[in-house]
Formats: structure tokens, sequence, C-alpha cells
């Protein structure tokens, strides 16, 4: 009898730990449906991790299970918004809405309020504040209020404040995949690629369905010259979404990098007529004119611009252009009068006296404009000085390969006044991040030839010629790496 | 002063609680229920990524990849970090099996992993954490093989120390095989199974030896040393400690390392040795032969695991050998399974008879509890939504607790029909039982104890010896023998089975050599085959070997004369007698059973002539003490209720029995003639015979006592007639005085009596020696007599000599006469009551005792007045 009871006891608690083992996962919707319960659960982790298609899928079964479950009709809304769907979102939004007002417990309603506050159209958009105050109180911790702090220091461009709020999420939910979007942008901000990278792989990895983690992982790799894996990624995004134009641009820029200028354009030029009329169009031309300037295409540079001033006479980058196509033209005062009232009206603005990532960009547009100047006036000294005052006042907030361009104007302005040495030492920082930068390579094989660094030089111009071993043989960088090759010599043979 | 009994503390409460009966068989249900679970997780398909893991890492860390039968290699390498796969990014083994889990074996999945300093996405093709089946089948039945003989061993055997581990050694056998082939996983049920794996290989060596320091026989080492059986498990629990603390927590896995197989190898080793010891420690024949199939079936299983197991697999890192060093480990119980059928070793019996219909039966029945428990168990369930399969196990665990009973009784009415053997037993140790006590002739008793015991256990002959009366000596003598009788078996035309000679049975045993060896082991001993002896004996030296030798010649000489077997019969550390039995035909060795019975039979025969011995004992006790009674009676009867009483005189007499009556006897005779006739005597002897001869005396004297006037002439007389009817051996002592009132004259002869006292009234002493022999113990004699007269106030004092040997406390000192003088001196004037009162009390002081070893017996005469009669 007494075995027969310490077997009874036993399995009394065996029961109990199987039970409690059974129960101990969390769940944060509360149903008297446990198949209802456990559907929403998946589903808002699936909505988390970016897993739209399943989240919907999911949560439709939640609620076809359980129509009253307020969760899963949230999480629907969301996975909705998050996929553009705006009738199907206009739908579930009213229903959550409904679900949510009709929540007796307290706390509850207060998360739902909360999670559907960051939907513009949702009743309780307005209280968003108010309940984010409430729940401040009573549930700092809680996922949905961490992701709101998130976004209220971002808004408050605390950057400290988001870098934490993020990581307590992951600590939360490590399957929450906008963590690691967020997370990686905030590393490559800080020119901390490595780092980047394996958020980003994360967030890939995560949502590997979703086109966005595979563009923000290529935009890390096209910034370290691995211009292969970075196009993989945007072909990767394209393939997931093909009107994630963002993705397409990039991929333009890559073969630019490589210098398959045709190709790159190509896709550019495609891609704007593809987006004419939005606002997506303007950044187009942006990119087109960017990539003739680092190529050094002057004529192509300058029907661009022209193009561009054209086009949108109104837009914020107009006057600048302007000023840049009548300095390339000769017209160096009226380009410096045209920045100069510009530079004004800029200075002028709300934005300015606010942010100061906007007195940044001011600041350093009117000194590269001076370095441009300089540049066609063959003063080097001035131009060394302005180019790299543009890129001092840029620097405290920008990551390294934000600077690429204004350090090898620099660069090429040192050498143009004979300061190899310095020249050199600037190419070498862009290139220890991005070695297969094509001007920086040339303007260093260079330096090294004036230097008398002969082999130094040959090495230079071999990382040139690998860099470009994809490029249009009509580009003039291909040209003058093939002049530097004669002037060279035959590169030695590999040992 | 009844023995202390100590009071149990908590901690051998729970020692006890754990080297209980109950306790082993829980731990082998939890075994059952280990092994099925490991069946059930072995055989369940799940996916798995074909990696070894580091358990308690913040990051999940590939150990290890391991080969995957079932599929195609993994492409996750060593020391890759797993921080993704399928779709989500996991950081412990429970969020990856809770991945892996929504994936099917076949599919290729995505893991994130960071390999050195980068972090790559490889497609990892899934196959089952499922075992081969094919590889997995032979392990199951190897396990199911020793599960079944250690179940059966434990279950039929009492409480058995030996069989007590040989269960624990199958217990542990079945769990390695359960576990051997376990693929690595991230699942839990893969780490339990894992880790019970380990608890076996490092337990299984410690039981091994252990197993084998008391089996067959205790290990002298053992005894002497019992705190080294716990030693034996120490390092493999630190091994244990140590494996699962590596698997939990440790930062390079869980691995039994090299030196741990080399420490494990050696205990194995050890107990192989211990084993052969065993082996050739025996002298007997028959048990060298019982153990030398376990000997040869252990050794052919271990050697090859030693070799391939451990040495190559393991040590060698040579796989692909793990099979020839697995399959003969199946010999181990195998050898084990046929001794205890055969020879009933382990103290189980009977195996054999269990016939198909009784275990297809207890099949059935086991089959329908383990069934009904997880039914009702999975019903009680539905109960508990959400609970997981652990709650499945705990219920049902709880449900077959609760069916037990149920199953035991089924269980016993099985065993009742169809294990009928142990009930035959049963039912002859009832018969003996209640047969026994009531046969109080000791010889009676051990004719049917023979007659019943060659019946039943189908002998040629038994003889019974009995040590001889007092248990001095160490010859014992023939006291019973069941005279042979052919049996069929044994005839010249039977069926070919050898005929062992007929036991010739001496009729006195000299067992001195073997003597203490059956008190002291109280087993029955095997005769010894002929030669043994002398091998020993030519180099016989100490002590020990002397005796050994003796042992030896004494079994061998019963050998000889063909007796096979002695069973001792032993009370309170005596050899009380010996069952001695014959060689049997055929193969003839006694069974288990056989020789329990015997033994039983053996200790209530030896009980039963004790307590016939005592019956005895206390019937020669009784038959004195009615002696005594009736000696008491005629002595009470001899003596005169009422003495005669004379004018001028005083007269008085005592008599004081003492415990072994004796043949005091006075009397006071009116003679026709005026006179009185006092008389006095002391017979020899004590009891009946004395009262007898004291009643021929009084008869005598009182028939002649008006015919005679002479005292010494009558004592003449009395004496040839005493002679005449009694032995030489009896006599009497005896005082007669014949005293004349009237003219105070006293005449008297004393046979060999003690002399009377005169004290007179002024003081002197008068002795009254006159006289001659006691009377009977020879036909001749004549009786001088004394004459004297006694004046006013003199004192005529007769006793026994119980008055005057009176021993004092010391036991060296007699009361004496001068003593008696002097109180009869002192106490002369005071009347006769009150001097016997006075002497007795001084006896009682001077020998410090109330009663009497001897009858004391007085009489007194005493003048009291001055005028004569006239």
């Amino acid at each position: 009898m007494k075995w027969i009871i310490i077997a009874l006891v036993a399995a009394a608690a065996l029961i109990g730990v199987g039970v409690f083992v059974a129960g101990s996962h969390g769940t944060d919707a509360v149903s008297r449906n446990p198949e209802a319960t456990r559907l929403s659960d998946e589903g808002t982790a699936d909505l988390h991790a970016f897993r739209l298609r399943q989240a919907v899928q999911k949560l439709g079964l939640a609620l076809e299970a359980d129509p009253a479950l307020a969760e899963a009709a949230i999480s629907r809304t969301l996975a909705y918004a998050q996929l553009g769907e705006r009738q199907n979102l206009k739908r579930e939004l009213a229903r959550a809405d409904s679900l949510t007002a009709a929540l007796k417990n307290d706390h509850r309603r207060l998360l739902a309020q909360l999670r559907l506050g960051s939907v513009g159209n949702s009743r309780f958009f307005a209280m968003r504040d108010s309940v984010y105050n409430a729940l401040q109180v009573t549930d700092p911790e809680n996922i949905y209020m961490l992701v709101a702090a998130a976004e209220r220091a971002e808004q408050a461009q605390d950057q400290e404040q988001v870098e934490k709020a993020w990581l307590r999420i992951l600590e939360k939910d490590p399957n929450y995949a906008n963590s690691y979007n967020q997370l990686g942008y905030m590393e490559l901000n800080r020119g901390n690629y490595d780092q980047a990278i394996e958020y980003m792989q994360k967030y890939a990895f995560l949502a590997p369905d979703l086109a966005n983690p595979h563009d923000s992982l290529g935009e890390v790799y096209m910034a370290l010259g691995r211009y292969e894996e970075a196009e993989a990624e945007f072909r990767a995004s394209v393939a997931m979404q093909n009107d994630f134009y963002h993705s397409l641009i990039n991929l333009g820029k890559v073969y630019l990098a490589r210098g398959e200028l045709k190709r790159g354009m190509d896709i550019l030029e495609k891609l704007r007529s593809q987006v004419a009329g939005s606002e997506l169009e303007v950044r187009v031309d942006r990119e087109i004119i960017s990539t003739y300037l680092r190529a050094g295409l002057q004529a192509e540079l300058a029907q661009a611009t022209a193009r561009f001033v054209d086009r949108y006479p109104e837009a914020e980058a107009t006057p600048i252009y302007r000023a840049v196509r009548l300095a390339y033209l000769g017209r160096i005062p009226e380009g410096q009068a045209v920045i100069d009232s510009a530079m004004a009206a800029m200075r002028g603005d709300d934005a300015y006296a606010r942010f100061e990532k906007a007195r940044q960009g001011v600041e350093s547009t009117a000194r590269q404009f001076e370095g441009i100047a300089a540049d066609l006036a063959l003063d080097h000294a001035r131009a060394a000085a302005a180019w790299g005052s543009a890129m001092r006042i840029l620097a405290p907030g920008a990551p390294q390969h934000e600077l690429f361009y204004l350090r090898y104007r620099l660069a090429a302005a040192l050498a143009g006044g004979g300061r190899h040495r310095e020249a050199l030492a600037e190419l070498d920082t862009m290139l220890a991040i991005n070695p297969r930068q094509t001007d920086a390579l040339l303007l260093k094989a260079r330096c090294h030839r004036a230097l008398g660094e002969r082999d130094a030089a040959q090495a230079a111009l071999a990382a040139l010629e690998a860099a470009l071993a994809k490029a249009d043989p009509d580009l003039p960088i291909v040209a003058q790496a093939a002049a530097l090759r004669r002037e060279l010599g035959p590169a030695a043979p590999a040992s | 002063m009844p023995p202390v009994r100590q009071q149990p503390n908590a901690l051998s409460g729970l020692v006890g609680l754990l080297l209980s009966r109950q306790a082993h068989l829980a731990l082998g249900v939890l075994t059952v229920a280990a092994l099925v679970f490991s069946g059930w997780d072995a055989t369940r398909t799940r996916p798995s990524d074909g990696t070894v893991w580091l358990l308690g890492r913040p990051q999940l860390e590939v150990l290890d990849v391991v080969d995957r039968p079932l599929g195609p290699q993994t492409p996750l390498q060593q020391g890759d970090i797993i921080v993704g796969l399928g779709r989500s990014i996991v950081d412990s083994p429970q969020s990856a099996a809770r991945e892996l889990r929504r994936h099917e074996p076949g599919e290729s999945i995505n893991y994130l992993v960071r390999r050195g300093d980068e972090q790559v996405t490889v497609s990892v093709p899934l196959t089952s954490t499922r075992v081969d089946l094919q590889d997995y089948a032979v392990n199951v039945i190897l396990a199911a093989i020793y599960l079944v003989i250690g179940f059966a061993v434990y279950l039929r055997s009492h409480d058995d120390r030996p069989a007590a581990l040989f269960y624990g050694l199958c217990l542990l056998f079945a769990l390695y095989f359960m576990t051997n082939l376990q693929a690595a996983s991230y699942f839990l049920g893969a780490l339990i199974t894992q880790n019970l794996g380990a608890f076996a290989r490092f337990m299984l060596p410690a039981v091994f030896l252990n197993f084998f320091m008391v089996f067959p026989t205790k290990k002298l080492v053992l005894t002497r040393h019992p705190f080294l059986a716990p030693l034996l498990y120490v390092l493999p629990w630190v091994f244990y400690l140590r494996f699962s603390l590596d698997q939990f927590l440790g930062s390079h896995g869980a691995r039994i390392h090299a030196g741990s197989w080399i420490v494990l190898g050696m205990f194995y080793v050890a107990g192989l040795a211990a084993l052969v010891h065993g082996y050739f420690s025996y002298r007997d024949p028959l048990m060298r032969r019982r153990v030398r199939i376990l000997t040869v079936g252990t050794l052919g299983a271990v050697i090859p695991f030693l070799v391939f197991k451990i040495g190559m697999e393991e040590l060698s890192f040579r796989t692909g050998l793990t099979r020839l060093g697995a399959l003969p480990l199946a010999a181990i119980p195998i050898s084990f399974g046929y001794c205890v059928a055969r020879y009933q070793v382990l103290q189980i019996d009977v195996l054999l008879k269990r016939n198909l219909a009784y275990g297809l039966l207890t099949a059935l029945v086991w089959g329908g509890f383990l069934g009904g428990a997880w039914w009702l168990g999975g019903k009680a369930l539905t109960v508990l939504p959400g609970a997981g399969p652990l709650a499945a196990a705990g219920t049902a665990l709880a449900v077959a607790a609760g069916l037990w009973p149920v199953r035991r009784h089924l269980q016993r009415g099985l065993d009742a029909r169809f294990f009928s053997s142990r009930d035959n037993l049963a039912l002859l140790i009832e018969e003996f039982s209640k047969e026994i006590p009531r046969l109080i002739q000791r010889e009676t008793m051990l004719r049917w104890v023979g007659a019943r015991l060659q019946a039943v256990l189908d002998l040629p002959s038994l003889a019974v010896y009995l040590a001889p009366p007092g248990g001095g000596g160490a010859t014992y003598a023939l006291a019973s023998l069941t005279r042979q009788r052919l049996l069929p078996s044994a005839r010249p035309d039977g069926d070919g089975a050898p005929t062992p000679p007929r036991a010739r049975y001496p009729e006195k045993l000299s067992l001195a050599g073997v003597a203490p060896q059956l008190v002291q082991r109280g087993e029955p001993l095997w005769t010894e085959a002929p030669g043994a002896a002398q091998a020993i004996g030519r180099q016989a030296i100490t002590r020990e070997q002397v005796e050994l030798q003796q042992r030896l010649l004494e079994q061998q000489a019963l050998a000889e004369a063909g007796i096979q077997l002695l069973i001792p019969m032993v009370l309170q550390g005596r050899l009380v007698g010996v069952l001695a039995l014959p060689s049997r035909p055929g193969d003839g060795e006694y069974q288990l059973h056989e020789l329990r019975l015997l033994a039983i039979v053996a200790g209530q025969a030896a009980l039963q002539i004790e307590n016939t011995r005592l019956y005895a004992e206390e019937a020669a006790k009784q038959k004195l003490e009615e002696e005594m009674a009736m000696a008491r009676q005629i002595q009470s009867r001899l003596l005169p209720r009422r003495l005669p009483q004379a004018q001028g005189l005083e007269i008085d007499a005592v008599n004081i029995s003492s415990k072994q009556v004796s043949g005091d006897y006075y009397d006071v005779i009116e003679r026709e003639d005026g006179r009185l006739a006092i008389v006095i005597a002391d017979v020899s002897g004590k009891g009946v015979p004395a009262s007898i001869l004291a009643s021929n005396l009084q008869a005598a004297l009182r028939a002649q006592c008006d015919m005679c006037d002479s005292p010494g002439l009558l004592l003449e007389r009395i004496n040839r007639q005493i002679h005449a009817s009694t032995d030489p051996q009896h006599f009497a002592t005896l005082f007669l005085a014949m005293y004349d009132p009237r003219t105070r004259q006293l005449v008297y002869s004393s046979g060999g009596h003690n002399p009377p006292l005169i004290m007179r009234a002024d003081g002197r002493r008068e002795l009254l020696d006159e006289g001659g022999l006691p009377l009977g113990a020879f036909d001749f004699g004549t009786y001088d007599e004394g004459r004297t007269t006694l004046a006013d106030g003199d004192l005529l004092f007769m006793y026994t000599d119980g008055v005057t040997e009176t021993k004092g406390p010391d036991g060296d000192e007699d009361f004496g006469e001068i003593r008696l003088g002097d109180l009869l001196y002192s106490e002369r004037e005071r009347a006769l009551a009150d001097i016997f009162a006075t002497i007795t009390g001084d006896l009682r002081r001077f020998s410090g005792r109330d009663d009497a070893d001897d009858d004391i017996t007085m009489i007194g005469l005493k003048v009291t007045t001055a005028e004569a009669m006239s």
C-alpha cells in the first residue's frame, strides 16, 4: 500500500511538472479556445519575424476559431499594413478597432490600443501618447511598449535609447525581425560593418521571403565592395518584390560600381521610366547624376543635370545641381551665386535650426561646391581645404562609406597639389573598407608612380584591373588604367 | 536482561529502504520505464541535423557531427555556432528543437551559422533521429534477454544478495543496449537517453565486479573489509557526475574519456579475475561444473567486449566493430539462465517447469495490465487538456500502480495453476511440520522421516546419524536407516543411466573434521572425490591444512561408503546429527528445492530430537517427583501421629523433611510390660526405596517388639530380616531403647546410629554408644546393649545425622556433636519443644538456609518428676 501511495504521489508530481511545462510557454492572447490562442500566438510570432503571409493565414484561422480574439485581429491588421494591402487593412482595422474597444480587461485593452495606435487610420491613433504613458507605468517592459519606445527615441534622434530599446526587444523575442533591421542600420551608420552584416543576415534569415532584409544586407555588402554578394541580395529582393525599387536602384549602383556603366544605367533609366511622376523618379535621377559625376562623364553629367533642373525646378537639390552645372560650364561665379542663394534659403529653414544633421548637410554642400570650383580652377590647395572641410563637417554622424566621394575628392586635390603621401593616406582609409573603388585605386596607382614607388603602383593597378574586370571597355577609367599599364609595364607574374 | 534494541535512525532507515526488495523492484520498474522511453525516443521519426551540440553554453556550438546512416551527411561543421535554423533565430537547444519540430525529415532547411569570423547560411538536409531499426532490433533483443533473465532471477530469489546484484547487472546491461545507438539531437528525450546510457556505461563495471566478488562465493577480502563493496562505486559515480556536469555545463561537451574507459575496463578485468578465482576455489566437482558454464559464458561475453568495444572502438577509434563486441554479451544472461534452470544457481528454482501455456498466459496478463494502464492513463489525461507526454507517462504509472494488486492476484492464480512445484514444496514442508512434532518417540520419528523423504525424493536409501548422548565426541551413531530398495532407474536393465554403487552406511561416522563446517555453514555438504586429501596431505603443515586434510579424509571416506550428501541437523550451534544421502541414479543431482526441503526437515528433526530428549527428562523428573511424593506419604505414615505420654515423663519428637525425602524414622511403642520402646533410624538412600526400607523396619520392630525384651537381640533379628529382603547397598542405622518409667532404667542398643546423648540435670553428658553394625548391611553381627538409669531432670536426646551433618554456608564445616551438646547443655531445663525449636533455629542460622539437605529428626525423653511410676 505504501508503495502505491508513493507511486501515486510521484505520478501526481509528474503530472504537475508536465502541466507546468506545457503551460509555461508564454501566451499573449487570451481565448477560451486553446487552438485560437495557439494560432494567434504563432501568427503574431510570424508577424514579428516578418513572415507576413503566414501571419495573415494563421491569424485568419485564429479568428475563425474565435472571432472575438482582438489580439489576432490586431496582428492581422499590422500584417496587412506591412504588406501594403489597403483594402484588407481597412477591413481588418475596423474589426480590430471594434474588438479592442470591447475588451473588458484594462491591460489587454491598453496594449491593443497601443499596437493599433501605430496605424494611422485607427481610431486609437490619436490616443497613442496617453496609452503609451499609461502603460509606461504599468507594463513598461512589454515588447510593444519597447517598440513604441524605440520609435519615439528614433523621432527624438536619441540613438542611444533607440539601440537600447531594440536590444531589449531582442532579449524578449529573438525573432522580432525588425530589431535586426534597425540595429543593423545603426551599426552600418557607425561603420561597424561586420556587426551590421550579422544583424542583417539574421534579419534576412528570419524573413527570407521579404525584400527589405535582402536589400539591407546588399547595401552593407556594397559598401564593403562585396559587389557579387550585394548583387545576389538585391536580385533576391527584387525577385521577392518586383516593385521594390530601392533594390533596383541599388542593383544599378552595384553595376556602376563595377564599371558596368551601360548595364547600370539601363536599369536606372528603365526604373526611371517605370516610376515616372512619382517621388522615386527624383531619387533615380539623382542617382544617375551622382553616377555620371563619379564616373567623370562630363557630357552625360551636363545632360543629366540639365534635365533634372528642367524636370524638378522646385526640388531641394535643383539649385545645387544648377550651380554645379554652371561651374562645369566654366561659369563659376554664377554657380557660386546660385549656391549661395540656395544655402541662404536652407539656413533659414526650420530643420536647419532643429537638427544637427541638416546643418551638417547644408554646410558640407557649400564646401563641396567650393571644392568643385577650386578643382576647376586648378587651385589644388584650396580644393583640398574645401573637400577636407566638407568631409569633416559630415564625419561625426556619417559612416565611412558615405564619405568615400568626399575623401576621394580630397585625395585627388592633394595629389593634384603634389601632396601624394597625404593623398595615399586618404585613399588607404577608403580602400581599407572597400578595396574595389576604381577611382581610388587609379589615383593610388598614380600617386605611387609619382612617388617612384613602382611596385606599389603595380599592385594598385593590378587591383584596379581586377576591379574593372567586368567594366565596360569604353569607360574612361578603363582607358586610363590601360594607359597606366602601358606606362608601368606588364604586371609581375604572380609568385 | 533482554537485549538492548538499537533505535533505528533516519540514515539507517533510508539505507534500509534503499536496500529493500520494494526499492529494488521500484528501481526495476523505473528502468523498464526508461527503456520504454529510450526505445520510443530512438524509434521516433524526428528531424535531425546530425549535430552534437554543447548544452550549457550561451551559444549553440556544434561539438561534433555524427554519421547518419539514414541520409546525407550534414554540411554543418564542428565549431559552427548555430544562430538560426528554419525561420527562427535560436539561442537554446529548446528553441532549436521547437523550430526543428516544424519540419520533417527529408526537408532541407537553412541554417544561419557563425563559422570563424563570418556568418553564413547553409542548407541542411534533415534526416531522422530514428536509429537504424535493424541495428536497434539486435540491441532490443539483447536488452530483452537481460531484462527477462534479470527479473526472473530477482522475482524468484529470496533476498539473496548475489541475485539482487545480478538483477542490477541485467538492468544496467538492458539500459546500455537500449541507449547505445541513440543519435545526438537537440531534443530533451535524446539528451535523457544519452545520460541514461552514460549512467549504464559507468555503473556496469562496478556492479559486474561487485557481483563476482560475492558470486559464486563471497570473497574473503569482502568479508574482512565490508566497506570495499561501496568503495567500488565511488569512481563510477565520479565519472558519471563529471560526464553529467560536462553534458550540462562543460565547455567541451560530454564524452567518456579514454582514461575513464581504461579504469572501467580494469573493473571488468578484475570482475573476470574474481569469477575465475571463484571457479578454481571450488573443490566440489558438482559446484565446479555448475560454475564452469557461467565462467565460460561470462569470459566469452566480456573479453570480446573489452577487445572490440573498449579496446578498438573507444580507445583506438576503430568503428564498425561494435556488434562484434556487443553480440557476445548475450552469453552472460543465456549462461546464467541455463544454470538457473538447470542447476538452480542464485537460489532460483524450477524455471524449467514453466510451460508454454504459462508463458503465454503470463505475457497476456502483463500485456493486458500494461495496455490497460496505458489506456486508462490516456483516458485520465482527457481531463487535463494541454498536459504533455510527461503527464501522460505519469498518469499511466499511477494507473499501473492502482492496477498492480489486480495483476498480482491474476499472476498468483496462474502460478498456482502452472507453477506448482513451489506449492508442492510448500505442501511437503507443511506435512513435515505437522507430522514431526506429533512423533514423540525419537526412533519412530526418525523412521517416519526417513521413509517419507525416501518416498518424496525417490531415494535409494537414507540414514540418520545422531550425536552421542550428552553431545560429547564427534562420532555419530547410526540411529535410523531406511532400507534400500531397487529403484526402477537403478535396475541393471534400466535405461542405461549410470547406476551408483549402493551406499554402505557404517554404524559409526567420525565427523570431527566436517562437523565445525556443517555447524558454521548450516549447508549441505557434498562428499569429496578420492584423492583430494592425499594431494593436500603431502604438504599439510599449518593447522588449517591439517584440519582441511582431516575434513577431506572424512568426506572421502563418506564418498567411498556411497554417501554423496550430508544434511546437517543443527540446533543451537550444536550438530545434533546428520542425514546421510546416497548418490542417485542417472545424473542424480539433488535439485535446489530438494535441498531446501532436506534442510528444513533436518532442522525440524533436530528440533524434535531435542524435544524428545527434553520430554524424557521431563518424564523422569515427573516420575521422581511422584516417587518423592509417595515417599513422603509413606514416611508420614511411618511416623506416629501421637506419642504416648507417661507420668513424670515428657516425650516429644520432630521430623523435618528435606526436598529429597530420605529414610528418617522414629517411633515410640508402648510395650505390654509397660516399658516404652523408643526407636530412631536413618535409612540409606532417598525416596521410595528408603521409605520402603523404613517401612519394613517399622513393621519388623512393631511385630517383634513385644516378643523380645532385649534391644540387642531384637536388632540382631531385624538385621537378618532386612539383609535378607533388601539389596546389600541398602541399609539403615537404628537406635533402640527400652525405658521403664517405673524403674527409670533405660536399656538400649544402637545399630550404627549416631550415639544419643543423655544430658544429666547437673550438666553431665553421657553418650549411648553401645551396639553394633548398621542394619541390613551384613547378615551377621551382634548388638551390645547398654544400660543406664535416668534421674529427675535428665534428658535423653536422639537424633539423625541430618542434625550434626548440617553444613555451614561455605560447605566445609559440619554443625557437629560438640555444638549440639553445648546447645543441649544450655537448654536442658527447658521443655522439649523449646529445645527442638532452638536447635532447628540454630541449624538454620548455621547453614544460612531455610531448607535442609537431609531430613532432620530429633526425639527427646525428659524425666520431669521425682516419683517413679508405681
